[in-house]
């Protein structure tokens, strides 16, 4: 990897098992439960790229439930 | 621009080193010297600050250096010794200098003949070895006191210390003007090697004394200071910075020293391991840089770790004299310590050893200019508390080993500086060994932190020995430093049961206490039963009409019992709510509904019609209270869980749009469980709710009580701020009342003290910085409550560290504290490393707390909320990037140190200047708009300031605002201005925004002073509120910055001190000073009688 990969203020997108966007340095190991979407660039870059991508900000946990189970009460 | 070649020519040109004795002196004052000098010439910038610095300190601390060194293998013949010591100071110019300050044109030194040294001579031998220490100590301490004639050479002494047959102590003391280290080193060395021979053959002859080469010195620095381009140089290399002080130890008495000065320098010296020593080595060569840079590049970089900037600037001791050993001369005082700056941020490890190199290259011809003149230069900055020096040798011969059988080592040494912190990395010139040696003020830093920066030293060039790998990432904390920061001192673990809802804690409450009280407002007493009741039908209807989990309704209602119900009922349909204050303008209303997507609206008819029309059902309780009152009243079956949201609450934007913070059930359960532990075990009667809902500060107060079986007190919103503390007073006492800065001032001036006293178990201050001035102001009154300073943003779910304290607090502002159960706060770098203690980093925030992000906002959220690497228990979870500056105590509690942008608090709520001024700027006639926050503590206040592009009042600007805009936003005044001033960077300067109440003082041509006896007491009255003086009659209320708040206090301080009534409106609707007497005055003449 050239230094241009891994120097300041390059990132990735990531994300985590609830399928939580998040960026993280280049470079630098992914914290336990982080895995690499596939986008890197600048720090701009990959928060625009999130924008697009990101299209339902509920956990993945309560997506699935709310899509198994439909409101019923009394 | 001068030659600057010429001086760094190497010192053993000897034809230049020679400068013809007296040639600089100036002829008028040559008449006057004495017969017996040899040579004389003016004193250099540096000796004259030292000896001034000896002289205004006076015999407090004398500026005096000693060393003191300890010989074995070789007797004292106390007639060869002395003979050794005179042929040295013989051979050495300096030795025979004294200082004349008075005589001639300017500063001068006398080069005598003839000096002989005086020596004193101890016999320790026959005292006991467990003594003898502190023997050689008595006598250090009063060398130390003992100040030098600066008129009589030479200014240097000597203290023999007889210990046995074959070891003596040798301990010198000189004046810091006659000899930089490396000087004094020589003489030593030359001294006892002189002294060897001495012994071995009386009648050993001396070499020819060296060239006398510091006259050359003095000359160049003239030359230098004469010549413009130095100056410049230095003023450009400095351009911008700012001092970053190193991270001071917690306050405390300066620990004792040997020479008993007020001020201690200790030292920590340590041998650098052969393998980094080699690997650095290596480095130098690599990069192509002499040793003495990579250990600078070393220096530079820890600096940045401890001051938590990448721009640094440390003291360099600069040489020009490339000396080689052969030529080492104790020439005199040639160290000047320079500021070397350098941004070390970015690259490799040889990247930086490379740019610190080249760095100082680019400075070295210019190290002739003192540092004086660069400080002056600089209106007298501060410029930097530590220094750098290398040295390549200790004492060449005699301490480096035996040598000729003689062993010695130095085991006291002073040599006082202003530096908090000095760094010397020496080179053992016989073995090459490295070692590192931190001297340091002891009432800067204590031994502890000295230790703990030794090691960073060492980690920093541990890393360096892989000189490929990036240096922004590194961190040089050791694991014990990390595991204390990140665990030992962040929250505990607490098992709060993880699986309820907010609304289902509540549940379990009505179903241990359902008759108990549950909410009191001005009209209605609610049971826990009968609210739970009325709470369920409410859901029921609310489930009918499409609510649930992950919806959003809006509830538009103000302060009053079916308030909780509302809110309530909305958490148990499933759904989240969106709490829409009362008093918000129809744009702020319709901007909220649609970003948050809320598709039904709860609330009554008198306010529906204030709703705008949009995308949403309105559903008006009272309405349709027959309808609800049909619905069931047990629970619920839940469908909710403690990961779908409980509510979605709006802060200020940057971008000119507020966002959405989006909160779930478990980080406010987490919370609140916390709070009945913390804020609600002191006492009883549970809390009050008088702040608006649509902010979470008022979070604790309105559910804490609920899920614990107290009640909540609802104050209406129609309450004028200044009955708040009579209320309370009367409805107290209560659990806990959770509050910002504001309303504890608010309180300390309408309370007595036993109010004061009665009000609560436990009081807690929010939602703002906390000044100390405040804590004590309502100490005066309760002595013993405990009051907590709580920090948090709403991001990571309302509260999430807490300060205690029983009595008073001696810092400006309180600490924020330790992190709550189930909580961590970090305080990171730019590269998301721990900052060591004590340093400035941005505050993070990890744990139960971290909310889902910001309503529609993934890219936002995604910048906002990153992977949280420091927690261990846990896979997948973030941290929250709060924007604030933090710093962790010596002591574990967290301290607020401001913003990382533009973001203010006022009155408790979170400002953003650039909304304020984006709605500003939409206005057609304005070009550009700015907004500032001016004046200090309790007289802060918001002013905006446009371009106008075309003619626009600000009234109209003001409507426009209001339109737009809640009222904490509301700007006290709006300024027509020129341009937006910009700063060199070509940012805002707000700085440099005019203070409209300072223009006003100064246009004195309309001031006219109090003049009867009640407008002087008012006006001073004002000054003291309001925080500027003078204060004139015809000056008006609101333009001078006051608000309610500060009409209410004003209203107090009428009643205290001229015990009169008014009404607080009377306060901003007087058009001045005189007005506002001439209504006090005639309300003091209709007083009753029996008042």
């Amino acid at each position: 990897m050239s230094s241009a990969d891994h120097g300041p203020g390059r990132f990735k997108v990531v994300l985590n098992d609830e399928d939580q966007y998040s960026i993280w340095p280049v470079g630098r190991e992914n914290p336990s439960g982080w895995r690499d979407e596939g986008t890197g660039g600048s720090r701009e870059e990959c928060l625009e790229h999130i924008g697009r991508v990101w299209t339902d900000m509920r956990p993945r946990g309560v997506r699935l439930r709310m899509a198994s189970s439909s409101p019923q009460d009394r | 621009m001068t030659d600057t070649s010429a001086v760094i020519r190497p010192v053993d040109d000897r034809a230049r080193a020679a400068l013809e004795p007296f040639s600089l002196v100036k002829s008028k004052d040559r008449a006057k010297l004495p017969h017996a000098v040899s040579n004389a010439y003016p004193m250099s910038t540096l000796q004259l600050g030292i000896v001034y610095h000896a002289l205004s300190e006076g015999d407090e601390r004398p500026y005096l250096n000693f060393c003191s060194l300890r010989v074995r293998g070789i007797g004292l013949d106390l007639e060869l010794f002395d003979q050794a010591v005179q042929d040295v100071v013989n051979r050495h110019a300096v030795l025979r200098t004294s200082f004349d300050l008075a005589t001639y044109g300017e500063a001068m030194q006398l080069v005598h003949a003839v000096a002989t040294v005086r020596r004193e001579v101890h016999d320790l031998r026959e005292v006991p070895e467990q003594e003898r220490e502190r023997h050689l100590l008595a006598a250090l301490r009063a060398e130390g006191r003992r100040p030098f004639d600066l008129a009589t050479a030479p200014l240097l002494r000597c203290v023999l210390h007889r210990w046995a047959e074959e070891e003596f102590q040798w301990t010198v003391t000189y004046h810091q003007a006659i000899l930089d280290r490396e000087s004094l080193l020589r003489v030593l060395d030359e001294t006892l090697s002189r002294y060897a021979d001495l012994v071995a053959d009386p009648g050993a002859t001396t070499s020819a004394p060296p060239a006398e080469v510091f006259p050359e010195f003095v000359s160049s620095e003239r030359a230098a200071i004469d010549c413009a381009e130095h100056g410049r140089r230095w003023r450009e290399h400095l351009s911008g910075y700012t001092a970053k002080p190193l991270p001071a130890a917690a306050a405390r008495g300066a620990a004792p020293t040997i020479a008993g000065e007020v001020t201690a320098y200790r030292s920590v010296e340590s041998p650098i391991p052969d393998a980094i020593g080699d690997a650095l080595q290596k480095l130098s060569s690599e990069a192509g840089v002499p040793v003495e840079d990579v250990l600078l590049a070393a220096h530079l970089k820890v600096m940045s770790l401890l001051t938590g900037d990448s721009d640094v600037a440390t003291g360099v001791a600069m040489r020009p004299l490339q000396e080689s050993p052969s030529s080492h001369v104790a020439g005199g005082v040639f160290l000047n310590v320079l500021p070397l700056r350098v941004d070390v941020s970015g690259g490799r490890w040889l990247d930086l050893v490379r740019r610190v190199s080249g760095r100082g290259k680019d400075m070295l011809p210019y190290c002739r200019y003192p540092l004086s003149r660069i400080a002056a230069d600089l209106d007298g900055a501060e410029l930097f508390d530590s220094m750098f020096e290398y040295g390549d040798t200790r004492l060449p011969h005699a301490a480096s080993g035996p040598a000729g059988g003689i062993d010695v080592s130095i085991t006291h040494r002073i040599e006082p500086n202003n530096f908090t912190l000095s760094t010397r990395f020496l080179r053992n010139s016989r073995s090459g060994r490295l070692f590192l040696a931190l001297d340091y003020r002891s009432d800067r830093l204590d031994d502890a932190q000295a230790t703990t920066i030794r090691d960073y030293y060492f980690a920093t060039l541990t890393a360096m020995t892989e000189p490929d790998g990036p240096h922004d990432a590194f961190s040089p904390l050791s694991r014990a430093e990390r595991e204390r920061m990140l665990v030992d001192w962040n929250g505990p673990k607490r098992d709060y049961s993880r699986r309820e809802c907010m609304h289902e804690l509540i549940e379990q409450q009505v179903v241990r206490t359902p008759d108990a009280l549950a909410v009191l407002s001005d009209e209605v007493e609610l049971s826990y039963a009968e609210l739970n009741a009325r709470a369920n039908r409410l859901a029921r209807e609310l489930r009918d009409l499409g609510a649930g989990p992950e919806s959003v309704v809006g509830v538009y209602a103000e302060r009053d019992a079916d308030m909780i119900v509302t809110l309530l009922g909305v958490l148990k349909s499933g759904a989240a709510y969106l709490p829409l204050d009362p008093n918000y303008p129809e744009e702020r209303l319709r901007f909220l509904l649609d970003d948050a997507r809320a598709r039904l609206v709860v609330t009554k008819a008198p306010f529906a019609a204030r709703l705008p029309k949009g995308d949403w059902w309105v559903l008006c309780t009272d309405e349709r209270a027959a309808d609800i009152l049909r619905h069931p009243s047990h629970d619920l079956d839940p469908l909710s869980t403690p990961d779908n949201l409980a509510y979605v609450m709006y802060t200020s934007g940057s971008t000119g749009q507020p966002k959405g913070v989006e909160v779930p059930h478990s980080g406010v359960v987490n919370y609140l469980n916390w709070c009945v532990e913390g804020y609600a075990s002191r006492g009883q009667g549970g809390a009050p709710v008088f702040s608006s809902f649509s902010f979470d500060m008022i979070v604790p107060n309105m559910y804490t009580p609920l899920i614990m079986g107290e009640r909540v007190c609802m104050l209406p919103e129609t309450l004028p701020v200044h009955e708040l503390g009579p209320r309370l007073e009367r409805l107290a006492p209560f659990n806990f009342i959770k509050m910002t800065p504001g309303h504890l001032d608010l309180l300390s001036e309408s309370l007595g003290r036993a109010a004061a006293r009665n009000l609560a178990g436990t009081l807690v201050v929010g939602a703002d910085a906390f000044p100390s001035r405040n804590l004590a102001h309502w100490r005066r009154l309760d002595p013993g409550t405990v009051v907590l300073n709580e920090y948090g943003p709403t991001e990571a779910s309302v509260g999430n560290s807490v300060f205690h304290t029983q009595g008073r607090v001696e810092r400006d502002l309180l600490p924020i504290g330790q992190a709550i159960p189930n909580t961590t706060m970090y305080v990171l770098d730019a590269a998301m490393n721990p900052v060591p203690v004590g340093v400035a980093g941005e505050l993070y925030i990890g744990g139960d707390c971290v909310v889902r992000g910001y309503a529609g906002r993934p890219a936002l959220t995604a910048g906002c909320f990153l992977p949280d690497p420091f927690l261990s228990d846990r896979t997948g979870a973030r941290m929250y990037r709060t924007g604030d500056l933090g710093r962790w105590l010596p002591d574990g509690n967290l301290e607020f140190l401001g913003r990382v942008d533009d973001q203010v608090k006022l009155n408790g709520y979170r400002v953003e200047l650039g909304e304020v001024e984006s709605v500003l700027a939409e206005h057609p006639s304005v070009a550009q708009s700015v907004a500032a926050i001016l004046g200090k503590d309790s007289q802060r206040r918001l002013v905006g300031y446009y371009v106008p592009r075309t003619e626009v009042s600000a009234e109209e600007l003001m409507a426009y605002l209001a339109d737009r805009v809640p009222g904490y936003l509301m700007p006290s005044a709006l300024h027509a201005i020129d341009a937006v001033p910009l700063n060199a960077n070509g940012k805002v300067d707000r700085k440099a925004l005019p203070d409209p109440r300072e223009s006003r003082g100064q246009a004195a041509t309309t001031f006219i002073s109090p003049r009867t006896p009640m407008e002087l007491a008012l006006a001073g009255i004002w000054e003291d509120l309001l925080g500027m003086r003078p204060v004139g009659v015809e000056d008006n209320f609101a333009a001078l910055g006051g608000d309610s708040i500060l009409a209410t206090r004003m209203a107090f301080r009428i009643k205290k001190d001229l015990g009169l009534d008014i009404a607080i409106a009377d306060i901003p609707s007087s058009r001045d000073l005189a007005e506002l007497a001439g209504r006090l005055t005639t309300s003091a003449t209709n007083r009753p009688s029996d008042r």
